[in-house]
């Protein structure tokens, strides 16, 4: 910087007006009334803390928040259906006039209504076994086949089990 | 200090630089106004941006560089503004009690305002901000170079204007 330059840095600018100072800074003129009077309200308090917390990822808390709204509607919408009392099926011919039916009576109902395996009939390829040549007979793996069901209307009533098992 | 105090000491912190900045860019003192006002409500929107800023001055001397471009640009009547300026002849500097201080402070402020607006910020800032032409350049977005070759034309031509009477004052004044 040489000599020109130097006087030149030396002139010196005149101060913005005072007025403008005002003008400026209007819009804290709330705020600072409210600092000089050293009370500071709660509202403005929690409003502080809050445009602390939220400022840095307005967009991400916002969507945390989309979220946990879509959140309680879905659990809002799907409580109803899980909290169905037995009496509140939906009506239906044959169970309108059914007690209160557990799922451990179900399933005993459903236990009943299966044929219980009968190694006679289950395994065709033992009897099989003497009636004639069978290359690798003997070493097939056999499997037992699948329960038979009852024809419908066999079981009545599922503590009749033992009386209307099909031999 | 809250955000009220905050920006409150900004503004009697920096505002001589920056209205002189403004009025370097707008070239007459309302509109030099206008622009400081503006980046202080810019400011007191959002404090927060300045809060983590290590030179919070170089900011707001690139906010009010900006601002001062969107109103010029924005400005239709850029040209019958030059115009009044000139019939105004508002010298932005402290005034002295010597005639030919303040004869050759106004020559200094229309040669200043002769040079385009690129090289007139950029010598503003270097000779009256104390800015270095690393800050110059990243406050305008431009390289150092470039910072540097406007620095020089600017300089250049303000010599160039002023060396008569430079001469002048410098010989009845036997300093500088």
């Amino acid at each position: 910087m040489d000599a020109f330059e130097k006087h030149l840095s030396q002139i010196k600018y005149s101060s913005p007006p005072d007025k403008l100072r005002e003008r400026c800074l209007a819009g804290l003129k709330s705020d600072m009334k409210q600092d000089s009077s050293g009370a500071k309200s709660m509202e403005n308090i929690a409003k502080d803390f809050w445009n602390r917390w939220l400022w840095p990822a307005p967009k991400a808390w916002a969507g945390l928040a989309c979220i946990w709204v879509i959140c309680f509607g879905l659990n809002h919408w799907t409580l109803p259906l899980v909290q169905l009392t037995p009496g509140s099926y939906p009506a239906q011919s044959s169970r309108q006039n059914m007690p209160p039916i557990s799922v451990m009576h179900y399933s005993w109902v459903l236990d009943s209504e299966i044929e219980p395996w009968s190694p006679e009939v289950s395994n065709p390829a033992a009897e099989s076994q003497d009636e004639g040549i069978q290359p690798n007979a003997s070493r097939r793996r056999v499997h037992p086949k699948n329960r038979r069901f009852h024809a419908r209307g066999a079981v009545t009533h599922p503590f009749t089990q033992t009386a209307t098992i099909h031999s | 200090m809250n955000d009220s105090q905050w920006i409150a000491r900004c503004y009697d912190r920096h505002a001589s630089a920056l209205y002189a900045y403004a009025m370097v860019m707008t070239s007459t003192s309302a509109d030099a106004e206008e622009v400081l006002q503006t980046v202080f409500e810019k400011l007191i929107k959002k404090p927060q941006v300045l809060h983590s800023a290590r030179d919070e001055k170089a900011i707001l001397m690139k906010w009010i560089h900006d601002t001062a471009v969107d109103l010029i640009r924005s400005n239709t009547r850029r040209r019958d503004r030059n115009l009044a300026w000139q019939s105004d002849q508002q010298v932005p500097f402290v005034s002295n009690d010597d005639p030919d201080a303040d004869e050759y402070h106004k020559a200094v402020w229309n040669a200043l305002q002769e040079l385009p607006i690129d090289q007139r910020s950029v010598v503003h800032l270097r000779l009256w901000s104390d800015c270095t032409f690393g800050t110059i350049a990243t406050m305008l977005n431009i390289s150092i170079n470039t910072a540097g070759s406007r620095y020089r034309y600017g300089i250049d031509k303000m010599r160039q204007r002023l060396r008569p009477l430079y001469e002048e004052i410098k010989d009845s004044h036997g300093c500088f």
